[in-house]
C-alpha cells in the first residue's frame, strides 16, 4: 500500500513541471537554430552558431523583442539531412518554435521544407544554396539570406571564361548542393556562349573517402579545369588524394563549401589548394560598414575571425527578430509576411538584402578567393569581389 | 571514355588490401565465437586513434607505432571478449544476444572515443609531416604513394604470416580445429578458451592495423571504422565465415568491384555513390549461387 502510494506520488512529481509550463505564455521569445556543428561541416557550423549567439546577444542588449528577451534554441544535425528534419520537429513540437534558422545544407532544407510548411513555421536558411529549392511548392515558408547558387554558378562561369578554359571536369557531392552548383555553372556557361566541352561529371559520396578511381578518371579525360564542390572534411580527402594522383598540374576551382581555415588542418590538402586552386568562390565577403561592424564584434566576442556564412546567419537572426517585432505576435503566418516586407534594401552584414516574392535574394555579392602561404601558414586571400 | 586500367587495377588492390586486413579478424572471431562482432568497427577506430596517440607522444615512425598499436588493441579485444562476450555466452546468450551486445559495445566505444578525443578529424600527416609515406611517384601510367605500397605490403605479409601460423603451428591447427568442430577439438585436448582468447587478440590487433592505414589514407575520427565496416562485413561473408583463404579472395573481389563499379557508373552517368551497391550485388549473387561463400573453393585448405 505504502509502496503504491509512493509510486503514485513519484509519478505526480514527474508531471508537475509539465503542467507548470504548459499553455502559459512563454516568458521569452524563442528562435530556433539548427546547424551542423558536428559531422562533415562541423568546423563551419560551429563558427556559424557563434554568429547566431552574437546576434541574439546584441538583440537582448538592445531590449529584446516585444519587450521580452530572445532565447536561441540551438540544435545540431550532424550534417545529416534526415537529422535536421528530426531536430526541426523537436523544436516545433516540444519547444513550440514558430520561426527558426536552419537547413544549413540544401539537402537539410529540402528535407525540412515540407514539414515546416505543413506546420506554418518559418524557416530561414543562411546557407542552403541549391537552385532546386526555389522551385518547391513549400518555398513560401523557407526564406534564404544566402544568394542562390544560380548566382555562384555565374561567377564561376566568369572565372572559366576569363581563364579561357575549354575542357571542364566536375567532381561534386551527390546531393542538391553539389549537383545544383554543377548545373548552375554549366547553365551559366551555356548562356554565355562557352564553346568548350564538359568532359566528365562525377557525383561522389561524401562519406566514402576513397576517391582514387574517380580522380583517376578525371586525369584520364585530360580536362584543363576541374570544379570541386565539397564540404570541408570530404574536400580535404579529395584534395589530398588529388595531390597523390598528380592532379595538381590542372587548374581547380573551389567554392563556398571548401572555403575556410578548416581545410588547412591537413598539410597535403593545404599544399594542393595553394598549388592547384586558381579560383574559388563564396557568397558575401561583403565590405560594407555593417559587415565591418559585425566582423569586429565577432572577433571581440569569440577571439577568432568570422568565416563563410557567419554573416548570413547573423542577418537571418536579426531579420527574424525585427519581423517578430513588426508582426507584433509570435505567429508563423504573420512573421512570414513581415519578413518579406523587411527584405527590401535591408542593410545586412552580408550586403544589401532584397527578397523576391519567394523570399530569395535578388542579387548576390561573391568573393573570388585563392589560397596563399604567408609566413608558413596557409590563408584564404581575396582576389576580387563580383556582384551579380 | 578513356580509362587507365592499370591505375584502376592498382586502386582495386589498395582498396582490397585494406578490406582484407580489416576483415581477417572479423571472420576468424565470427567463425570461432559464432556471432558477428559489430564492435569490430571500433577496434579499427581504436587502432587509428591509439597509433596516432603513440606516434604523436613518443615520436614513433610507422612500423613501431604499428606494433605497439597491434599489441594494445589486441589486449583491448581480448578484454572485451573475456569481460563481456564470454560471460554472456556462458550465461546462455545465443547469437542474437551476443550480436546486440556487440552493437552496444560498439556504440559505447565509439562515443567514448568521441568524448575522449573529440569529433574533429585528425590527420597522420601532421604527426609525420616529413615522412616519405606521402611522397608520390609516377611509374608509367600509375600514380603511387609509399603509403599505398606499405598497405599492399602489409596485406601480403599478413597473408603469408597467417598462412604459416594456420598451417604450420600448433596454435594455428588448434584455431582451425576449434573453428570447424569445437566439441571434437575439446575432446582431443585443445584448450578452446585459450584458442578463442588468442584469436580475439589477433583479430582486434589486425583491425587496428587496418585502422592505421585507413586513418593515414583518409582521416582519423570516431567513425573511421564505421565508415568501412559494411565492405569489411561483405568480405567476411563473401569469403565464408571463419574461412581465412576465402576472405583473401573476397577482399580483392570487393575491391575490384568497387573500383570497376566507379568506371561503370560514370560510363552510364550515375553517381559513384552506388559503388558499394555494386559490391553488395556481387555478394548477393554469390550467396544465392553458393550460400557458403567462397569457402567452398578452399575446402582442401
Amino acid at each position: 500500500m505504502v509502496k503504491k502510494l509512493l509510486f503514485t506520488l513519484a509519478i505526480l512529481c514527474l508531471l508537475i513541471p509539465a503542467v507548470a509550463c504548459g499553455p502559459a505564455a512563454p516568458p521569452e521569445i524563442k528562435i530556433g537554430c539548427v546547424l551542423s556543428t558536428t559531422g562533415l561541416l562541423g568546423p563551419m557550423g560551429q563558427d556559424m552558431m557563434d554568429a547566431a549567439r552574437l546576434a541574439v546577444k546584441e538583440i537582448n542588449a538592445a531590449g529584446g523583442v516585444l519587450g521580452k528577451p530572445v532565447k536561441l534554441v540551438e540544435e545540431d544535425d550532424a550534417t545529416e539531412a534526415a537529422k535536421c528534419l528530426e531536430r526541426v520537429k523537436k523544436m516545433v513540437e516540444i519547444d513550440g518554435i514558430k520561426v527558426l534558422v536552419g537547413g544549413m545544407t540544401s539537402g537539410a532544407a529540402m528535407a525540412s521544407g515540407p514539414y515546416v510548411a505543413g506546420k506554418k513555421v518559418v524557416m530561414v536558411s543562411p546557407s542552403a544554396t541549391s537552385p532546386a529549392i526555389s522551385e518547391q511548392e513549400w518555398k513560401k515558408w523557407v526564406c534564404r539570406t544566402t544568394p542562390d547558387d544560380a548566382f555562384q554558378g555565374k561567377v564561376l562561369a566568369e572565372v572559366v571564361l576569363e581563364g579561357k578554359f575549354t575542357k571542364l571536369a566536375t567532381m561534386v557531392q551527390d546531393n542538391p548542393y553539389g549537383v545544383g552548383l554543377e548545373g548552375a555553372l554549366v547553365d551559366a556557361l551555356k548562356a554565355k556562349g562557352w564553346t568548350g566541352k564538359h568532359v566528365v561529371s562525377i557525383h561522389y559520396d561524401p562519406a566514402k573517402k576513397d576517391y582514387r578511381t574517380e580522380l583517376g578518371q578525371i586525369r584520364d579525360q585530360a580536362p584543363d579545369v576541374v570544379l570541386a564542390v565539397t564540404y570541408a572534411e570530404d574536400g580535404i580527402i579529395v584534395f589530398k588524394q588529388a595531390l597523390e594522383m598528380g592532379l595538381d598540374k590542372i587548374a581547380w576551382l573551389g567554392c563556398d563549401g571548401n572555403y575556410g581555415p578548416g581545410m588547412f588542418a591537413e598539410p597535403k590538402c593545404a599544399e594542393f589548394m595553394e598549388k592547384a586552386i586558381v579560383a574559388g568562390t563564396r557568397a558575401a565577403g561583403s565590405s560594407g560598414a555593417t559587415y565591418d561592424k559585425f566582423a569586429a564584434a565577432y572577433k571581440a566576442e569569440f577571439k577568432k575571425d568570422s568565416s563563410v556564412y557567419c554573416d548570413t546567419v547573423y542577418d537571418a537572426i536579426k531579420l527574424i527578430a525585427q519581423a517578430i517585432e513588426k508582426a507584433g505576435k509570435y505567429d508563423g503566418e504573420a512573421i512570414e509576411k513581415a519578413l518579406l516586407g523587411l527584405g527590401k534594401n535591408y542593410d545586412g552584414a552580408s550586403g544589401t538584402i532584397t527578397f523576391d516574392d519567394k523570399g530569395d535574394r535578388v542579387s548576390g555579392t561573391f568573393e573570388v578567393w585563392k589560397v596563399s602561404k604567408v609566413d608558413g601558414t596557409y590563408k584564404n586571400v581575396q582576389v576580387k569581389i563580383i556582384s551579380v | 571514355m578513356i580509362v587507365n586500367w592499370p591505375q584502376v587495377l592498382f586502386n582495386s588492390v589498395v582498396t582490397g588490401s585494406l578490406y582484407l586486413i580489416g576483415a581477417v579478424g572479423l571472420t576468424l572471431t565470427y567463425g570461432l565465437s559464432n556471432f558477428p562482432n559489430f564492435a569490430h568497427a571500433e577496434f579499427i577506430t581504436l587502432g587509428a586513434f591509439i597509433s596516432y596517440g603513440v606516434a604523436h607522444q613518443l615520436e614513433l615512425s610507422l612500423l613501431p607505432a604499428l606494433i605497439i598499436t597491434f599489441l594494445i588493441t589486441g589486449a583491448i579485444g581480448f578484454l572485451c571478449y573475456r569481460g563481456i562476450f564470454q560471460p554472456l555466452a556462458r550465461g546462455g546468450a545465443n547469437m542474437i544476444h551476443l550480436m546486440v551486445a556487440s552493437i552496444a559495445l560498439g556504440f559505447i566505444l565509439r562515443y567514448s572515443i568521441g568524448a575522449a578525443w573529440s569529433w574533429k578529424p585528425l590527420y597522420f600527416s601532421n604527426v609525420w609531416p616529413l615522412s616519405s609515406l606521402w611522397s608520390h611517384h609516377d611509374i608509367g601510367l600509375l600514380s603511387i604513394t609509399n603509403l599505398w605500397l606499405w598497405l599492399i605490403f602489409a596485406a601480403v605479409a599478413l597473408s603469408v604470416i597467417m598462412h604459416l601460423i594456420l598451417v604450420k603451428t600448433k596454435i594455428g591447427k588448434a584455431i582451425r580445429a576449434t573453428s570447424s568442430n569445437p566439441e571434437l577439438a575439446l575432446a582431443s585436448g585443445i584448450n578452446i578458451n585459450r584458442v578463442i582468447w588468442l584469436t580475439w587478440f589477433i583479430g582486434a590487433g589486425l583491425a587496428a592495423i587496418a585502422g592505421i592505414f585507413r586513418g593515414a589514407d583518409t582521416q582519423i575520427w570516431p567513425m573511421t571504422g564505421w565508415d568501412i565496416i559494411l565492405p569489411v562485413f561483405a568480405v567476411a561473408i563473401l569469403g565464408g565465415i571463419g574461412n581465412y583463404y576465402g576472405s583473401i579472395a573476397a577482399a580483392y573481389i570487393i575491391g575490384l568491384a568497387e573500383n570497376i563499379g566507379v568506371i561503370a557508373l560514370l560510363a552510364v552517368g550515375l553517381s559513384t555513390e552506388y559503388r558499394v551497391g555494386i559490391a553488395f550485388l556481387i555478394l548477393i549473387v554469390t550467396l544465392i549461387a553458393k550460400p557458403q561463400g567462397l569457402a567452398m573453393l578452399f575446402r582442401k585448405a
